[in-house]
C-alpha cells in the first residue's frame, strides 16, 4: 500500500477552515431565501405528520408564508388555531370542517387551518395572526378553547409549574427574528415573560430560548424542516419503515372509516372510566359547590382564567379573535352525575361570559349536537364539523356587515 | 491538472461538507423536546 501513499489526498489548514464558513454561510443563506417559501400551502390541515410527535416542526415564517400565499388585499383571511378538534380529527381530510367554512365563506375569505394536535389555542395560528395582522389589518382568528385555562402567551404552561408546551418555540422563533410587529407594550409584556422563563425557570426554558435565539442567526430550523418537507427527511421515521427518509410532502394521510359510536368508544384506546373523566377534567377544578350547596367558581382558579385570557390578546386584537368553548358529547354528558352535570352548566356559560366581557367573540359549540356528531366525547365528525362551519361561517359574516 | 489540485479540491469538498454537517447540527440543537442523541436513534 505504500506505493499508493502519495496518492492520498492532503488536508489544506486554512482552505478547510475557509471552505467550512463558506459551507456554512451558504446553508444561513439558503435558510433565509427558503423561509420565505409558501413551502406548506396544498396542505388542508397540519396532520400528525407535519407535528412535532413525529419530528417535523413547522417553523413561524413557514406558517405565515402559507398563509399570505394567493391572499389578495380584498380577501379577509381567516386562521384558525387551537388542538385536534379544529384540526378536525374525526374527519378524513377531504370532509375537513374548514373545507365546508371556506366553501360557505366563498372567495372573499381565506380560510387557513393551523390547528393541530397538543396545540394551545393561540400558539401556531395565534403566532401568525401577531405576524400578520398589522400589515394585513383583514385578519380573523378562529380557535378552540379545550380547556378554559390558556397558559402564557407564548404557549407554555403557567400554571402551577411554568413549563415549555409542544409549540412554545413557534412564538420564540417569531420574536427572536423580529417578525412579530411590536409597540413598548408589547415588548414589556415579553420582557416580563423572558424574565420569568429565561431567569427563574432557566432549568425548563433555556433550551427554548437559546435555539431560537440561535436559528435567529442560522435560519437553521427553516432550512432543514424544508428539506425534511419537500426533498428528505433527516431522520429514521420508523411509521414507514419502508420509506424512512421520504420527503414530508409524500406523506399522506391514511383514509379512515369510521365505525359506530360504540366501536369508535371500544378503538379510542381509552376506557369508559378515562373518557368520563377526560369529560370531567373539562370543567372540573374552576368552579365548585360552596357551602351553602350553591355552585360558585373557584376565585384562584377563575382568576388564572381571567389573566391569562387578558394576557393572550389586546383588546384591538379581541375584536378579530373567535373563541369557541366546547361541549363535550350529550352521549357522554348525560352519564355525568346531577352535580357534575350542573357544574358543566354552569362553568361553559360563565367563561362564554367572561370572554364576552373580555372583548373576545366567544360562544359555545356543541349543547345542541347529536351523539353522532362526536367521534367519542371529543373531536367531531364530519357532520359535527359541518356544524361548526355553518355556525362560524354565519359569526364571520354577521360581524363583517 | 487534476493531481496538481488534488489537495485543494479535497481540502474544499470536506470544508463544505463540515459546514453543512455543522449547520445540521445546530439544527437538531435548535429544536425543543428530546436530545438530538435520542432522536437519532
Amino acid at each position: 500500500m505504500r506505493r499508493f501513499e502519495h496518492l492520498k489526498p492532503k488536508l489544506r489548514p486554512w482552505v478547510f477552515v475557509g471552505a467550512i464558513v463558506v459551507g456554512f454561510l451558504a446553508c444561513v443563506l439558503m435558510g433565509r431565501t427558503v423561509s420565505q417559501n409558501p413551502v406548506l400551502k396544498n396542505e388542508v390541515r397540519l396532520n400528525e405528520f407535519l407535528n412535532p410527535m413525529f419530528h417535523f416542526y413547522p417553523t413561524a415564517s413557514m406558517l405565515a408564508a402559507a398563509a399570505l400565499d394567493g391572499l389578495t388585499a380584498d380577501q379577509t383571511l381567516v386562521l384558525i388555531g387551537g388542538n385536534s378538534n379544529f384540526n378536525g380529527q374525526g374527519q378524513n381530510p377531504d370532509e375537513l370542517w374548514s373545507l365546508e367554512l371556506q366553501r360557505l365563506l366563498g372567495d372573499a375569505y381565506k380560510v387557513v387551518n393551523f390547528a393541530t394536535m397538543g396545540s394551545k389555542s393561540a400558539d401556531l395560528a395565534g403566532v401568525v395572526f401577531r405576524m400578520i395582522e398589522v400589515k394585513h389589518p383583514k385578519t380573523l382568528l378562529v380557535l378552540n378553547s379545550y380547556s378554559v385555562l390558556q397558559g402564557s402567551f407564548d404557549g407554555s404552561d403557567d400554571y402551577d409549574i411554568p413549563a415549555p408546551a409542544l409549540f412554545t418555540y413557534v412564538f420564540w422563533d417569531a420574536y427572536y427574528k423580529n417578525l412579530i410587529p411590536s409597540d413598548d407594550a408589547f415588548e414589556a409584556k415579553v420582557h416580563q415573560l423572558q424574565k420569568r422563563e429565561f431567569v427563574e425557570h432557566a432549568n425548563e426554558f433555556t433550551e427554548i430560548h437559546l435555539g431560537a435565539i440561535f436559528d435567529g442567526f442560522t435560519y437553521a430550523r427553516d432550512l432543514w424542516t424544508f428539506l425534511d418537507y419537500e426533498s428528505f427527511f433527516t431522520l429514521w421515521f420508523a411509521p414507514r419503515a419502508d420509506k424512512p427518509f421520504q420527503a414530508r410532502k409524500f406523506v399522506t394521510e391514511p383514509k379512515r372509516v369510521f365505525p359506530g359510536l360504540e366501536e369508535r368508544v371500544a378503538k379510542s384506546g381509552m376506557t369508559f372510566d378515562e373518557i368520563m373523566q377526560n369529560v370531567r377534567g373539562h370543567f372540573q377544578g374552576i368552579a365548585r359547590y360552596g357551602v351553602n350547596g350553591a355552585i360558585e367558581p373557584v376565585p384562584e382558579k377563575w382568576q388564572v382564567f381571567r389573566d391569562s385570557h387578558d394576557r393572550l390578546f389586546t383588546p384591538s386584537q379581541r375584536s378579530r379573535v373567535f373563541l369557541y368553548l366546547l361541549w363535550p358529547s350529550p352521549h357522554f354528558a348525560k352519564k355525568l352525575s346531577k352535580e357534575d352535570k350542573a357544574l358543566l352548566d354552569y362553568v361553559i356559560p360563565h367563561a362564554t361570559d367572561e370572554l364576552l366581557k373580555q372583548g373576545y367573540h366567544a360562544s359555545s359549540i356543541g349543547r345542541d349536537f347529536d351523539d353522532e356528531d362526536y367521534e367519542t366525547s371529543f373531536h367531531f365528525m364530519a357532520s359535527g364539523g359541518h356544524k361548526i362551519a355553518r355556525l362560524v361561517a354565519d359569526q364571520i359574516k354577521a360581524e363583517s356587515n | 491538472m487534476l493531481d496538481r489540485y488534488r489537495d485543494l479540491i479535497f481540502s474544499v469538498i470536506v470544508g463544505l461538507l463540515t459546514g453543512i454537517l455543522f449547520h445540521y447540527l445546530l439544527y437538531r440543537f435548535a429544536i425543543p423536546g428530546k436530545p438530538f442523541i435520542y432522536v437519532a436513534f
